[in-house]
């Protein structure tokens, strides 16, 4: 961790000081590759999506007002970039195929935990992926989300129930 | 399973967790010593807690060269070699109490100011009134 609030490093960055910027990178990518993650629900999108947040937080950081929102602000940024990457990819497979609607074939191997996350629902996924990303902190992703401490535990709770029992019936099924 | 087995795998999640009260964790604790099926179920959440926990360090190991990456793309420098030049007098000023600090010290300068000037015209009018 650095030892520059966001708030300076967002002044610094708004003046063109990359190094500034970079550091902001440094203290925010984690999360934002979380929150990315949790969205897409798989890796290669979510590390591609957390780098052209980063970029475009780059080119927009002068809109930001207040330095001491830019978690926030660049989590929001990265959420729509991953939205706006999921309905292209629908609106394309709705063009190239009609068999877009055919769920995936269970894996052979068993169930699998990459797999059960990505079926979770969104709103279930990013709380979940920043709690285990953000050292178990609900109240951390209270603050970044924008949602109440016991709305996190809810989530997180919920979560936990799905994703058991997507793993349980890979379990049941392949006995 | 009954109403109590539901609630309490209700909140087997908030139990690892760590969310709930103490009365609310011993109460949990004493239904998991007399339950089997919420021990079970118990045990298949911290199984799973460790697996994610296995699947985000995998993830995190590769941290530090993604970030790196980010860092090369936005032609950053090797932010651990150099710290930034960010300490202007607006950026210092931003500092909520770096503000508090520099008003603290006007209200101090103004009233020295007034103390002072205020000394200087007593002792001026003294003089006029009483001579030397």
């Amino acid at each position: 961790m650095n030892e520059f609030s966001d708030e300076i490093l967002v002044a610094a960055a708004q003046r063109g000081d990359k190094k500034a910027y970079s550091l902001l990178v440094k203290g925010h990518y984690r999360y934002v590759f979380a929150a990315c993650m949790g969205v897409v629900g798989n890796v290669h999108d979510a590390e591609d999506m957390a780098q052209d947040a980063m970029l475009k937080g780059l080119v927009k950081i002068k809109e930001l007002r207040s330095g001491e929102q830019f978690g926030e602000w660049i989590i929001r940024i990265a959420k729509n970039l991953c939205v706006d990457l999921i309905r292209r990819r629908k609106t394309a497979r709705a063009l190239l195929t009609r068999e877009a609607s055919v769920p995936p074939a269970p894996s052979a191997a068993g169930p699998d935990l990459e797999e059960a996350i990505g079926r979770l629902p969104q709103e279930y996924r990013v709380p979940l992926m920043m709690y285990y990303f953000d050292n178990k902190s609900a109240k951390t992703i209270a603050e970044k989300l924008k949602i109440s401490h016991s709305g996190v535990c809810q989530r997180i709770r919920a979560a936990r129930r799905q994703l058991h029992r997507f793993l349980s019936e890979g379990v049941h099924d392949g006995q | 399973m009954d109403s109590d087995c539901e609630k309490t795998r209700d909140r087997i999640a908030d139990f690892l967790t760590g969310t709930l009260s103490d009365a609310e964790a011993e109460a949990m604790e004493q239904h998991l010593g007399v339950c089997a099926g919420c021990r079970m179920y118990e045990r298949a959440l911290r199984q799973e807690d460790r697996l994610l926990d296995e699947l985000v360090a995998t993830f995190s190991a590769e941290m530090t060269r993604r970030e790196d990456e980010v860092i090369n793309v936005i032609g950053g420098v090797d932010v651990r070699a150099a710290a930034p030049t960010v300490w202007s007098a607006g950026a210092w000023l931003k500092n909520l109490l770096a503000r508090h600090a520099a008003a603290a010290a006007v209200i101090v300068v103004v009233g020295l100011y007034f103390v002072i000037t205020f000394s200087w015209v007593s002792e001026i009018t003294a003089v006029i009134r009483y001579g030397l």
